[in-house]
């Protein structure tokens, strides 16, 4: 286990080595001076030259790699252009709503997707069977900015019953952060629910058509039972995939859904720093999702052994 | 349902077959052809959508203006039929410039075999950013315009077609109709172009409808976030971005262009969805408990 562990982490070094230098360079993909295009239109030739010094853009390339990479090794990286706080604080103090938001979307969309695909792959070919393809399909062709202000208009501008935009931090109470969190969530997990539903239904299709499914209905299982015990968890590793595979996009989601509830969280960040040019800070998300979508992706291989005590780690 | 187990040349004469039955797939056609009919005639035909009129500023929708109008007093109709074409012309270019390239370095990758370790880490580590902030962070470097948007949003598309094509190739590669072909000693370019390429176009023409759908989605999402739009041009995400701070007074900014947004993207997936059963008869699959 801790063996695999180790391996699996080795293997993702090239991955993150190749994240770094597409952090690094993207500054330099850009047409012109960089310094220029961080400071914008209206900068004077001194602001130009600060940002230009600050950012060790007059060192050669290897150098401002090296250092670079230094400051990376000491989680330094590096302060913001437009606020001049350190990069890593901006992050730490935008993490917790982010959190919340993934949290209770992926609990939300694996609470509906699951049985929803499970019934459609029991019920194949039906209008049942029917309906759930299309609300798959339906929740991942309609983009999250339309659902959310949906959602905004009927239940907090007609009915009232939630708070229109805004986060309530943890801090706050629970409840406050729990009533700020819904609309975005069902926003966000509408995307999501198509994706896992999707791959339920088509792996529980597989793995009904097994042997062992008949066995267990020849000796009388309940359907239930059979369906829940034997077939899902059989059908465990690729849902638990495209769970991890998702959650790629539903940090892109998570960008535009902050937009729409103006909620004050990484994905909003990112958005500010990209429209103000804060390079220091695009890359540090970059940098900051990659490696969560890796975490991600590790917990997910990990959790195979649940399901199938064949594979070994 | 029978199992078909078809893993050799698709059959052309069995898809034409087929074609008829599935329903939604021709509705979905139509609908497409409208939206390029709206895309080609709505700006000859439609008055003007650029200038300004502060007279009718956020008129809610009426017989003179059918989609209500914008902060600006400008037709949200007009604009939202305009702005078909934008992301019809992203959606097609992207699906294409993914393909092209996408489905270049999966062939090469997957056939020769040359440097297929390099490129599917470099692959793993595009496919590690999350599409979206890619393209964000691309179109905000290469600045305004139609043609950074279409790269921006290309470019983190094609390392799942990479993947894709690369595994069909490597499926075909064992085929005993490749095999004899090397065999005999036929040059590479040719067993490519003549016995592994047709076999992966239906893949790649699935997987293109499906990069389509996604790139419209993105491209809504970038201008909606005021990224690499240009002012002059509608777009249907830039047309919700405006309407973003009046939309609890005037929804309707939001509605419209939202609406045409969902049905275009949905009625492509459902198009893919289609294509990918005519094309893939292995997905026909039903099962009885």
């Amino acid at each position: 286990m801790l063996r695999y562990v180790g391996l699996r982490l080795l293997s993702t070094i090239p991955v993150l080595a190749f994240v770094l230098l597409l952090a690094f360079f993207l500054l330099h993909l850009a047409p012109g001076d960089p310094a220029a295009l961080i400071a914008g239109d209206s900068a004077t030739p001194a602001q130009v030259e600060a940002i230009r010094a600050q950012l060790h853009l007059n060192e050669p390339l290897s150098t401002q790699l090296w250092i670079w990479l230094i400051d990376l090794a000491h989680f330094d990286l590096g302060r913001s252009v437009f606020s001049n706080l350190p990069v890593t604080q901006l992050i730490a103090q935008r993490f917790e709503p982010t959190l919340m938001l993934a949290i209770s979307t992926t609990i939300l969309a694996v609470l509906l997707a699951v049985p929803l695909g499970v019934i459609a792959a029991y019920r194949a070919r039906t209008g049942i069977d029917r309906g759930v393809i299309v609300l798959a399909v339906a929740g991942y062709s309609v983009p999250v900015f339309v659902i959310g202000y949906c959602l905004i208009f009927v239940f907090a501008v007609q009915l009232h019953w939630l708070p229109v935009q805004g986060y309530k931090p943890l801090a706050e109470g629970l409840g406050g952060t729990l009533r700020s969190l819904v609309l975005p969530t069902v926003a966000l997990a509408l995307l999501y629910v198509g994706l896992i539903a999707r791959v339920t239904r088509a792996t529980m299709l597989e793995v009904l058509d097994e042997d062992y499914i008949r066995t267990a209905r020849a000796k009388g299982a309940l359907t239930l039972r059979v369906l829940c015990i034997h077939a899902l968890k059989n059908a465990g590793p690729p849902i638990v995939t495209v769970i991890g595979i998702g959650f790629a996009s539903l940090i892109g989601g998570v960008v535009v859904t902050e937009t729409v509830f103006n909620i004050p969280g990484l994905g909003r960040l990112t958005a500010e720093a990209v429209l103000r040019r804060d390079y220091p800070l695009v890359q540090g998300m970059l940098l900051t999702f990659a490696v969560m979508l890796v975490a991600i992706n590790l917990v997910v291989d990990l959790t195979y052994p649940l399901f199938d005590p064949r594979i070994r780690y | 349902m029978a199992l078909v187990s078809a893993t050799g040349p698709v059959d052309a004469e069995a898809t034409r077959r087929r074609l008829p039955g599935n329903a939604a797939t021709h509705v979905a056609l139509g609908i497409v052809a409208v939206y390029v009919l709206l895309a080609v005639v709505s700006p000859l035909v439609l008055g003007d959508y650029i200038s300004v009129h502060p007279a009718t500023r956020l008129k809610p929708p009426s017989a003179t203006f059918w989609f209500g109008t914008d902060q600006l007093g400008r037709g949200i109709f007009e604009r939202t039929l305009v702005g078909t074409g934008n992301s019809l012309l992203v959606g097609a270019c992207v699906a294409l410039l993914a393909t092209l390239i996408g489905g270049g370095i999966g062939l090469v990758a997957g056939y020769f075999r040359t440097g297929e370790w390099v490129i599917m880490r470099l692959m793993d580590g595009l496919m590690a950013v999350p599409s979206v902030l890619l393209a964000i962070a691309l179109a905000s470097l290469l600045g305004a315009g139609l043609t950074t948007v279409i790269i921006a949003i290309a470019v983190p598309e094609i390392p799942r077609m990479v993947r894709l094509v690369r595994s069909v190739v490597l499926a075909l590669r064992q085929q005993p109709y490749v095999l004899a072909a090397i065999s005999i000693g036929t040059r590479p370019a040719k067993i490519l172009f003549r016995h592994i390429l047709p076999n992966a176009v239906g893949a790649l023409t699935v997987q293109a409808t499906y990069v389509c759908a996604s790139a419209i989605i993105t491209e809504s999402i970038l201008s909606f976030l005021g990224i690499g739009s240009t002012p002059d041009s509608p777009s249907w995400g830039s047309i919700m971005a405006y309407g973003r701070p009046y939309f609890q007074v005037s929804p309707w900014m939001i509605l419209f262009p939202g609406v045409f947004l969902s049905v275009l993207v949905l009625t492509i997936n459902i198009l893919g969805d289609g294509l990918r059963d005519m094309l893939d008869p292995r997905l026909r699959r039903g099962a009885t408990l």
